[in-house]
């Protein structure tokens, strides 16, 4: 078990408002998740298909069919396809109804060290960890949602591989934001190239009863969900509310 | 021929890395466009290899540093899993050839090879 990536920083009290002009409309977001789901899906395909011509030629040149190493990497890549193909289907079962989602009770901090193992090592989500914070979220799904959104963050950010994560207890929801890069005079809509996880984490956060907004400017991304409050959550005694 | 490859998915690195080393060329394989713009300020290349969706951003920022220095510059062939560009799209002119995936190797190896001096 590598250790946690979670760490503490001091962030300065902000606003996470945002420019509504950016904001939108679900088909928007649908057609967007979709032009992403379709670029990503070429991936996986790309590889398998190199796999499966480099296991062909071994196999003309008289060698082992599938060597350790290209079996590795096929497995990867079918991995990779099963989870988008997984992905698609949960996002249609949101999107008609036909998910139940639980209502907790869920720890946020566990819910972010989880998320932050699901990363791996390649995105640090760095902030303050809310200890003692528990709402009515759907643990699973909210893990997902915030690996989803510091995935997309720092994709469509600065890539640096460092997200800024913040939290701050509004009057009905528990808001959380993750950010990348400086932002600039400009901002522009999210697009499709902010991944299918994005998307994702995005329905499953409305599902949820919550909403998610975005902004991006160039090389930097700052995305806010608002997870809803409602019973049975609690804000637990000691709680940090940023 | 030297190569750069700069590509964030790995088991495409991987791959492409192996069979174009295996047909004699040498490749130095990167994942961002921040290594790939380092490898160009110190290394010369008779080729890139250049996936449009790097791990730190666009990779028209490598071409955008190519585009910028003196001298001779090496052709650009992207890979991309976008829908194909558009004849009239500007971006067609800057590179010298454009896989879209899903490619094959073989299609990969003959793009490589049709820039070999």
């Amino acid at each position: 078990m590598r250790p946690p990536i979670l760490r503490r920083t001091v962030h300065s009290e902000g606003d996470d408002q945002l420019e509504p002009e950016d904001l939108l409309g679900e088909g928007d977001y649908r057609r967007e998740a979709m032009g992403a789901f379709t670029h990503e899906i070429r991936t996986p395909i790309t590889s398998i298909r190199m796999v499966m011509e480099l296991a062909r030629r071994q196999s003309k040149a008289g060698q082992m069919l599938l060597d350790g190493e290209l079996a590795k990497m096929l497995n990867s890549s079918v991995d990779d396809l099963q989870q988008l193909a997984d992905d698609l289907q949960e996002l249609s079962r949101m999107e008609r109804g036909k998910v139940v989602v639980s209502t907790g009770p869920c720890d946020l901090a566990a819910a972010l060290e989880a998320a932050s193992e699901l990363i791996g090592r390649d995105i640090e989500i760095a902030g303050q960890v809310p200890e003692g914070v528990e709402g009515p979220w759907d643990v699973p799904r909210l893990v997902r949602a915030i690996a989803g959104f510091a995935t997309a963050a720092n994709r469509i950010g600065n890539g640096s591989g460092e997200v800024r994560f913040r939290h701050h207890l509004t009057q009905c929801s528990m808001r959380l934001a993750f950010e990348s890069g400086q932002p600039g005079p400009r901002t522009k809509p999210v697009s499709a190239d902010a991944g299918f996880a994005f998307f994702r984490a995005r329905q499953l956060i409305v599902t949820m009863g919550g909403t998610v907004e975005c902004t991006r400017g160039e090389r930097y991304a700052k995305i806010v969900a608002d997870l809803p409050l409602g019973t049975p959550g609690k804000l637990a005694d000691g709680a940090q509310s940023r | 021929m030297k190569i750069l490859l700069a590509e964030d998915e790995r088991t495409i690195s991987q791959l492409i890395h192996q069979v174009l080393t295996a047909d004699g060329h040498q490749v130095n394989a990167v994942r961002s466009a921040a290594e790939a713009i380092q490898l160009l300020a110190a290394e010369v290349y008779d080729l890139i290899l250049l996936d449009l969706h790097l791990s730190d951003g666009e990779g028209f920022q490598v071409v955008d540093t190519i585009d910028s220095r003196p001298g001779v510059r090496p052709p650009v062939i992207v890979m991309t899993g976008e829908t194909p560009f558009a004849a009239e799209d500007p971006r067609v002119a800057r590179v010298a050839a454009v896989l879209y995936k899903p490619f094959a190797l073989h299609e990969l190896e003959a793009t490589v090879r049709s820039f070999a001096v």
